[in-house]
């Protein structure tokens, strides 16, 4: 998994039929921290708050607007403005789909995370490299 | 009769038991009741010849046979979705009596009654055709509305003793029929084909007239959403619950428990459907509401609760700090869009409100098969309800009492509506009142559930011509979008699909942020550049100039207008026209509203095609008053600036004599009209180009010139600037005059020297070489224009902003950045020039800068080090030493011969060792001595 | 993680208190909070560890930079917005013989880890460490 933030609006790219559930699970595994200490807790609700309220933007073209767009690429470049040379970034593979995440449905404050720097994004990342969710 | 409508016989042994009408529906297959095949052979006659039928299948009372040879056929339509009501007309044809003649029965009414398996359906009132016995005719088809809808059964004596038929719909042996056989209502079917072909007609002359342009639709924040929400209810509201559901409100719960005020939407876990939208939506609505309210509530109560600030806190932080009541809002206004019948677009002229109707017409409405008609407003001559109403009844070939039972039943089917699109409201101009003509439309709307209405008309003067539409009896229904948010992405993407779709390259590195933005700010103005434009590649774009724009856009749509006529001069007729309109603004120093009425039926011809096909002008409707009140049209400008733009021409070209003009000018500026700023920025700008000549001399005698000049000069193209303003400008900064500041930052702006020939960054350098003779005043120089600015973490001082036009250490950032391929730098080279000038004022990052810039681009920081390295000033030569000394400690610098010669080189060097070993001798020898 | 200061507008500080069961050290500190083993995650709990070792002040040096006494323990954190609790929490550690260490984390601190927990509101009681972050936002 990875996360791409494109001007404060952060995308993962996951497999199709993500679930949270099964997301936290792995997630603890990968933490490397001793269990429900500060800061694996602190760890796990960094990752719940941008996670929790994610939107699978290829389930959604699905359901609602697979009639208007001839594909999912043009979904996401007209419906989700994203440009091209963006999409691409995404490497979308037939068997993946694109969480838009919403860590603001959680806590404005998550964002701080990674808003600043590169370095924090890369963090994350770092983490969800090794969850082939 | 038909040829498809044959006659059976049934046969024991040889003798014919009982006579039946069959329909041919494949080419072997005919249906019949099935009590007609009651012997033991069977036979239909197709042109006169009997056929024998090899064996049947039968369901509810009628029968398939299978013929034994192949019969000519064609596709029938049977419908199990017309209408059959009191009201309905039927149609019989078939064979009756053992001699099976032709007949034909009609009538009116269908009763339908669920009691029997072989038949469903009495027929009543025949009109014509009634008969004693109606045997033969078993089987025959039931027409209604042009479909087949059932076939008849038996004959039996009803209530009152009157002999009445009965038949079987094609609902009891639908199985029967072959797939292709089977149709949806006539009316429907012919009406969603027909509003598609109208629909894409009308989409198509927006398309040819540019008005549509689809490769540059942005969806722009939620419009089109919310177009949605209202136009597909269904799945729309469903979207908005299944979100809804996924939102986790436990926590806070675990708080607003105390005061039982949980927020609970499991009770609306539904699946929503056409049926139940409605209530979903306003239950959903509510509830939402409520969530919302307790939040709220939540919130102050906590304020008020005096708690310590670790209290307080931990239950905001961990609770309320998040966007939730915010996004809840959000979608409450979608819902709000799901439950309204009429939809306002307004936007502000020009800004894309058809482009936007017709994308979510194609790609939303036609997309989906929604029963859609488009209308622009500007057709109108009456009632929109008059237009939709001969559409909806194919010129009344049906009644509007059947059209609106079916569409009606389509709606309570479905909820989706029949979508009624008027584009562009404020440009119709033949209906008198408008405003009014269409709040009675959305009134009369009212009495048909199934229409929605999207309309769409400016921003500008919205309430004069259409506040009267809010105040309709329908209020609760309807709803007006602003769409005035223009967000970055939207300005993007319309940009560049402009230039795109009128083919318009710029140059790599000469678009500048104030060009794009006044572009984009105005999608009109890009609209009029771009048309002018077209074709046109690599361009120079640091500026937009609006007068030039202007002036070609004028001449463009001259010739336009005139494409196909043969005419001596085409611009004649625009321009004549144009003069007109000013000429009478002028007159009556009104510079809005012309009346109408002052124009010949000609010239009312050409203004009906700027107000169709352009963006020019616009009517209005307002009181005029003569003895008496009276409405009447009138046009205006839209563009404020171009109206300007032709009042100036108008004035140039009319007042020939110089004291004709003055007094004009002086007028103008006196009483202070809606026009001075403008016409006055025009007037300098065509004196300093096209009319430079005449009318330069008479404009720099007016004793506000000097003013003019230093508001307007910055605006005018570099091909018109002359040495005098060079002079001019040089003055203001040596003598520190009050523009001498803006003079620095317009040349800086100006570093590519290939595009701007006469002021450009070089009369800058021109300017430090002259000031550099003297080191105080260099030193002041750089402070004031150039001094570098630092942040004030400490927030000491309240004004933290940089005093100096450019700070320099602003300056090497902004290059270290930006700084890449040989094409930037190589555009950018004056600025690192500037550098070399600047050195002082920060050594390090500038050293950072040129090592960074001999790396990237190794030949052009050579060529610059090499132009500067002969410069008089020793300050300069000694800054380029300190340059060539950090290249030459890289690798890459130190096997550079060009550098390592530029080194030798270096006056200042040889002159500074030089003194210096005369200077070390003397302190020596003080010493030894 | 260091972040680019010209982007934060608004800046808020808020205050922790925090006090060790062992000597205070960045290890110990990590150790405390459970920070042992490789993670990427481990950075930002670093950054919290440098944004907090910068700003800390021992509790009593801090009061009497406030011209508040060593008996005024109580007004001073109610003043600065702690509850009842968190007083008898810290009066406990100081009769242990614990350090307490007060101080303020900014909203445009050095690190991301600054600003984010700058504006968390927690609190962590355990053997080996008391961190009360409670008053954090805006």
């Amino acid at each position: 998994m990875k996360i791409f933030a494109f001007e404060e609006v952060y995308y993962c790219v996951a497999r199709k039929k993500f679930s949270l559930v099964n997301f936290e699970r792995e997630l603890c595994q990968h933490l490397n921290m001793r269990k429900n200490s500060f800061a694996y807790c602190y760890s796990l609700k960094i990752f719940r708050d941008f996670f929790q309220y994610f939107k699978d933007l290829r389930q959604e073209y699905q359901d609602y607007y697979a009639q208007e767009y001839g594909d999912f690429e043009a979904y996401l470049y007209q419906k989700e403005l994203l440009e091209k040379d963006k999409i691409a970034l995404f490497e979308l593979k037939y068997n993946q789909t694109i969480l838009k995440l919403r860590p603001s449905f959680s806590s404005y404050n998550v964002e701080n995370i990674i808003r600043y720097d590169e370095e924090g994004i890369k963090i994350l990342n770092q983490v969800l490299e090794d969850i082939n969710l | 009769m038909e040829n498809y409508i044959v006659k059976v016989k049934s046969y024991y042994n040889d003798e014919v038991i009982q006579y039946g009408t069959g329909i041919i529906i494949a080419d072997t297959w005919v249906l019949t009741a099935e009590h007609v095949v009651c012997g033991n052979r069977h036979t239909v006659e197709i042109s006169g010849c009997e056929i024998s039928i090899k064996e049947y299948n039968s369901m509810n009372g009628v029968a398939v046979l299978e013929a034994e040879k192949k019969i000519p056929w064609k596709v029938q339509a049977f419908s199990d979705d017309e209408i059959l009501d009191e009201s309905s007309n039927w149609l019989i044809q078939g064979y009756i009596g053992t001699q099976q003649k032709t007949h034909e029965i009609t009538g009116t009414g269908f009763h339908i009654v669920e009691t029997s398996n072989v038949w469903d359906c009495s027929l009543i009132n025949i009109v014509t055709g009634s008969a004693e016995d109606y045997v033969g005719l078993s089987g025959s088809p039931v027409f209604c509305d042009g479909r087949i809808v059932g076939i008849l059964q038996m004959q039996a004596f009803n209530r009152m003793g009157l002999l009445g038929i009965r038949m079987t719909t094609v609902k009891m042996f639908e199985p029967l029929l072959p797939e292709k056989a089977k149709f949806g209502n006539e009316y429907l079917t012919q009406m969603y084909e027909k509003s598609k072909k109208y629909t894409e007609m009308q989409l198509n002359k927006n398309l040819k007239s540019k008005k549509y342009i689809p490769s540059i639709f942005v969806e722009e924040g939620d419009y089109k959403e919310k177009a949605r929400y209202f136009a597909e209810p269904v799945l729309f509201v469903q979207k908005t619950l299944k979100e809804i559901m996924q939102l986790d409100f436990q926590k806070i719960n675990a708080v607003l428990k105390e005061e039982a005020k949980e927020i609970d939407f499991n009770g609306l876990n539904v699946s929503v459907t056409v049926d139940n939208v409605e209530d979903v939506a306003l239950e959903l609505t509510e509830k939402i509401k409520m969530a919302v309210d307790n939040i709220r509530l939540l919130e102050k109560r906590l304020y008020k609760r005096k708690l310590a600030w670790s209290e307080y806190y931990s239950i905001w932080q961990n609770l309320l700090n998040s966007s939730i009541t915010f996004v809840m809002g959000e979608w409450l206004e979608n819902l709000e869009y799901a439950t309204k019948k009429y939809l306002l677009l307004t936007k502000d002229a020009g800004q894309g409100k058809t482009n936007f109707l017709c994308d979510f017409t194609t790609n939303f409405l036609i997309r989906k098969g929604y029963l859609v008609l488009y209308y622009n407003a500007y057709d109108f001559n009456q009632s929109p309800m008059s237009y939709i109403h001969k559409q909806l009844t194919m010129n009344e070939q049906y009644s509007m009492e059947y059209v609106h039972k079916i569409l009606l039943r389509e709606w309570e089917r479905t909820k989706r509506p029949v979508m009624i699109i008027i584009d562009g409201l404020n440009e119709n101009t033949l209906i008198k009142n408008f405003g009014h003509c269409m709040r009675d439309f959305l009134e009369e709307c009212e009495q048909y559930p199934y229409i929605k209405v999207i309309m769409s008309t400016r921003n500008e003067l919205f309430q004069e011509r259409f506040g009267v539409i809010e105040e309709g009896g329908y209020q609760a229904h309807y709803k007006k979008m602003d769409m005035r948010l223009i967000g970055d992405d939207f300005k993007n993407r319309i940009f560049w699909g402009y230039m795109q779709y009128f083919d318009i390259s710029i140059r790599p590195n000469a678009l500048s942020q104030s060009a794009y933005d006044m572009l984009t700010d105005d999608v009109l103005l890009l609209r009029f550049f771009c048309e002018v434009n077209e074709h046109q590649q690599q361009i120079y774009l640091y500026d937009v100039y609006k007068y030039e724009v202007f002036q070609q856009y004028i001449e463009k749509k001259a010739k336009e207008y005139h494409e196909n006529e043969v005419i001596l001069n085409q611009n004649n007729i625009l321009f004549m026209l144009l003069d007109k309109i000013v000429g009478y603004m002028i007159e009556k120093k009104e510079f809005f509203h012309v009346p109408v009425s002052v124009f010949s039926q000609e010239e009312e011809r050409m203004l009906i095609k700027m107000l169709e096909n352009e963006v020019i002008f616009k009517d209005e409707q307002v009181i005029k008053s003569g003895i008496l009140e009276k409405s009447s049209m009138t046009i205006s400008f839209t563009f404020d600036e171009f109206r300007d733009f032709c009042i100036t021409n108008y004035v140039l070209e009319h007042f020939s004599k110089e004291d004709v003009f003055m007094q004009f000018w002086k007028g103008m500026r006196e009483d202070n009209l809606t026009i001075r700023e403008g016409v006055q920025k025009y007037v300098f700008y065509l004196s300093r180009t096209k009319y430079q000549k005449d009318l330069g001399p008479i404009i720099e005698k007016v004793s506000e010139y000097d003013e003019l000049y230093w508001l307007y000069i910055w605006g005018v193209q570099d091909d018109y600037l002359s040495y005098e303003d060079v002079v001019k400008w040089k003055e203001q900064v040596l003598q520190h005059g009050s523009y001498g500041r803006r003079v620095i930052n317009y040349l800086l702006m100006r570093y590519d020297c290939d595009c701007f020939h006469n002021l450009n960054i070089k009369i800058l350098f021109e300017l430090m070489d002259e000031i550099i003779v003297d080191m105080g005043e260099y030193h002041c120089f750089m402070q004031e224009m150039f001094g570098v600015h630092i942040k004030d973490d400490y927030k000491l001082l309240y004004h933290d902003s940089p005093k100096a036009v450019y700070p320099y250490n602003y300056l090497v950032r902004d290059l270290l950045d930006c700084m890449g391929d040989e094409e930037w730098n190589l555009v950018h080279r004056e600025l690192f020039r500037l550098t070399i000038y600047l050195f002082e004022l920060c050594h390090l990052d500038t050293l950072q800068l040129w090592e960074n810039l001999y790396q990237n681009t190794p030949d052009i920081a050579v060529v610059l080090l090499q132009e500067m390295n002969t410069h008089d000033s020793s300050l300069i030569q000694g800054n380029v030493i300190d340059i060539l000394e950090g290249l030459l400690g890289l690798e890459l610098g130190d096997q550079d011969e060009r550098l390592h010669n530029l080194y030798e080189n270096n006056r200042y060097k040889n002159s500074t060792l030089q003194n210096l070993s005369t200077v070390f001798e003397f302190v020596l020898g003080d010493k030894i001595e | 993680m260091k972040i680019r200061q010209d982007f934060v507008t608004n800046s808020s500080s808020t205050s922790f208190i925090i006090s060790m069961k062992e000597n205070w050290s960045e290890k110990s500190f990590l150790k405390a909070i459970g920070v042992d083993g490789e993670s990427p995650m481990n950075i930002i709990f670093e950054d919290l560890f440098e944004a907090i070792n910068k700003n800390k002040q021992d509790l009593f040096s801090y009061m009497k930079e406030c011209n508040k006494g060593p008996k005024e323990i109580r007004t001073f954190l109610t003043e600065n917005g702690y509850s009842d609790e968190v007083v008898q929490k810290v009066n406990q550690l100081l009769q242990e013989g614990r350090k307490v260490y007060f101080g303020k984390l900014s909203s445009d601190g050095y690190s991301s880890a600054e600003v984010y927990f700058c504006m968390e509101s927690f609190v962590l009681c355990e053997e080996d460490i008391y961190f009360n972050g409670q008053i954090g936002g805006w």
